[in-house]
């Protein structure tokens, strides 16, 4: 077969430095991972990842994530729209603040929000007369999982916000569509494949965080609790096989969540490929 | 369809973009907007398309003040200089898009769309690029497009931004030429923005100087190229040279 004649200089370089370096930092901790697990043999690992009560967390880690992640992709993309499109007082501080979970120690985002939200606190206070119950419950797991993933969604999205030209929306105006069907098929078809990663990153950030959950959910076993934790608390029992086996199982679902991502992307970008 | 324009007037901040034109413009003609650069051609023209909104004045479509109808109420055939095709669609769902956005009362049945998209694809001498993506077309090939993208609705009159600006001379004289063409043999009524003066005395009945946001001349190039005391005229067509 004749050898391939790339455009771009230096193309056998740059993937040579990309595969060294991707092997290095994170293919090597990884392969670890794999063979502490198979250390333990299959029968600890089979035991220790069908624990009901683990099983119990991959509800919340996985299942409680993903509804983290669909609010963030709704609220997200609307905040996005409004930075990219809006201009008002405070605007550039709110744009900061939006920021703010990136640079936070999770443990901080923790304390703030089961301050806001226990039962004698802030909020908490008047939300538990009316039966509302969120630190301490699945919900405020679910209000953690918001608060780090939001910025993911806006910061994937903006940026291609801001890209779209004004001109194909006044085209379609010009063509008689109204604002809602110029959303759906002109704006938001472009915006998909930056909707989708975000979705995927603010999902995959959510479904691996320890530090701002472990707080508000006040860690109770079949409700609240996060795989995480499980592996926490098996590393502090000296179980590094089984904590090796919790993280293998957690490595195999992300990397499903991960291809799953890519294949939307690949989707949302079909017309691209073609240029 | 006719349009009326009576004293329009637009400012972004205090700058007046088009100052207090008035004109008319009668059904089947082509008109040419010719002007130096930041004259104010395209904001007139967007205001017409209902793309902006006057401070002043009024615009009468056939003489129905349209003035503060939107756009999508106006359905002007519009035509931008950077074609504006939407990049995700093909051909086809470029050009089908208007059709398939009507109100479902409207609306054409899928064979009618197909069959008006095809023949559309024809006039403008692209058949078989149906299935393309705008990005694999030529900056001619994507003009027509959006020209054809525009007369799929059947629009009552074609408002022309520097539709061939973006383009090398040889394509551009040959898409002039198509288009005073498909004007003779359609007589819907265009309004066409240009800097070039040899392409607005082509292929317009009548041609409309703009200097400064205000009207300067109008007139057929007959008119206006014999005889005019206008220095601002006689100076921008280089009349004394
Ligand atoms: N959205 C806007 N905001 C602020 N100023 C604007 C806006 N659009 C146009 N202008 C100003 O209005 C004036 C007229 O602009 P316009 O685009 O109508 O000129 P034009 O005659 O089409 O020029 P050109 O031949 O260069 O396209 C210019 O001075 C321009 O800077
Ligand atoms: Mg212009």
């Amino acid at each position: 077969m004749a050898k391939k004649k790339h455009v771009l200089p230096g193309f056998r370089t740059s993937v040579g430095w990309t595969v060294t370096w991707v092997s290095l930092l994170v293919l090597l901790p990884l392969t670890a991972l794999v063979g502490k697990t198979a250390s333990g043999g299959w029968e600890h690992f089979w035991e220790t990842v069908t624990d009901p009560e683990v099983v119990a967390t991959y509800r919340v880690s996985f299942g409680i994530s993903f509804i983290a992640a669909l609010i963030n992709g709704v609220f997200g993309f609307l905040a996005a729209w409004i930075f990219a499109r809006y201009d008002f007082p405070g605007r550039r501080l709110l744009e900061a603040a939006t920021d703010l979970p990136f640079a936070l120690p999770t443990a901080v985002a923790g304390i703030a929000l089961t301050a806001l939200y226990s039962p004698s606190e802030w909020l908490g206070q008047y939300l538990e007369p009316l039966g509302v119950k969120i630190a301490f419950a699945p919900a405020g797991v679910l209000i953690a999982m918001i608060f780090i993933g939001f910025p993911f969604v806006v910061r994937a999205v903006q940026p291609v916000i801001e890209d779209l030209s004004a001109d194909v929306e006044e085209a379609a105006a010009c063509l008689g569509a109204n604002r809602w069907q110029t959303i759906r098929y002109v704006i938001l078809p472009p915006l998909l494949p930056a909707l989708f990663t975000g979705i995927i990153m603010s999902y995959g950030r959510a479904v691996g965080e320890y530090g701002s959950i472990v707080f508000i959910s006040g860690n109770i076993p079949f409700q609240t609790e996060i795989t995480p934790l499980m592996i926490f608390q098996k590393l502090e029992q000296y179980d590094y096989t089984g904590a090796a086996a919790l993280g293998f199982t957690m490595l195999l679902a992300s990397l499903v969540i991960v291809l799953i991502g890519n294949r939307l992307q690949t989707w949302g970008n079909r017309f691209r490929k073609l240029a | 369809m006719s349009i009326e324009i009576t004293s329009l007037t637009k400012s972004f901040g205090a700058f007046p973009a088009v100052n207090d034109v008035s004109l008319k413009i009668e059904t089947g003609e082509m008109v040419a907007f010719l002007g130096p650069s930041g004259s104010g051609k395209t904001t007139l023209l967007r205001l017409i398309a209902g793309l902006e909104f006057a401070d002043k004045g009024e615009i009468f479509f056939n003489g129905e003040n349209v003035t503060m109808k939107n756009a999508n109420e106006r359905k002007a055939g519009f035509v931008f200089q950077s074609y504006a095709l939407f990049n995700h669609m093909t051909i086809f769902e470029n050009i089908a898009f208007g059709l398939h956005v009507a109100p479902r009362a409207k609306r054409l049945t899928k064979e009618k769309i197909r069959e008006r998209v095809l023949s559309l694809l024809e006039t403008i001498q692209l058949s078989g690029l149906e299935n393309r993506f705008p990005v694999q077309l030529s900056g001619g090939q994507r003009q027509r497009i959006a020209f054809a993208r525009a007369l799929a609705v059947e629009p009552k009159v074609l408002l022309l931004d520097e539709p061939f600006g973006a383009l090398d001379a040889k394509v551009r004289r040959e898409l002039r030429t198509w288009l005073g063409e498909f004007h003779e043999r359609t007589r819907l009524t265009s309004l066409f923005v240009t800097h070039d003066q040899e392409e607005a005395f082509e292929v317009a009945d009548r041609v409309v100087i703009f200097d400064k946001g205000s009207v300067q001349k109008i007139g057929t190039p007959l008119e206006i190229r014999s005889g005019t005391s206008n220095t601002f005229v006689r100076d921008f067509l280089g009349l004394d040279i």
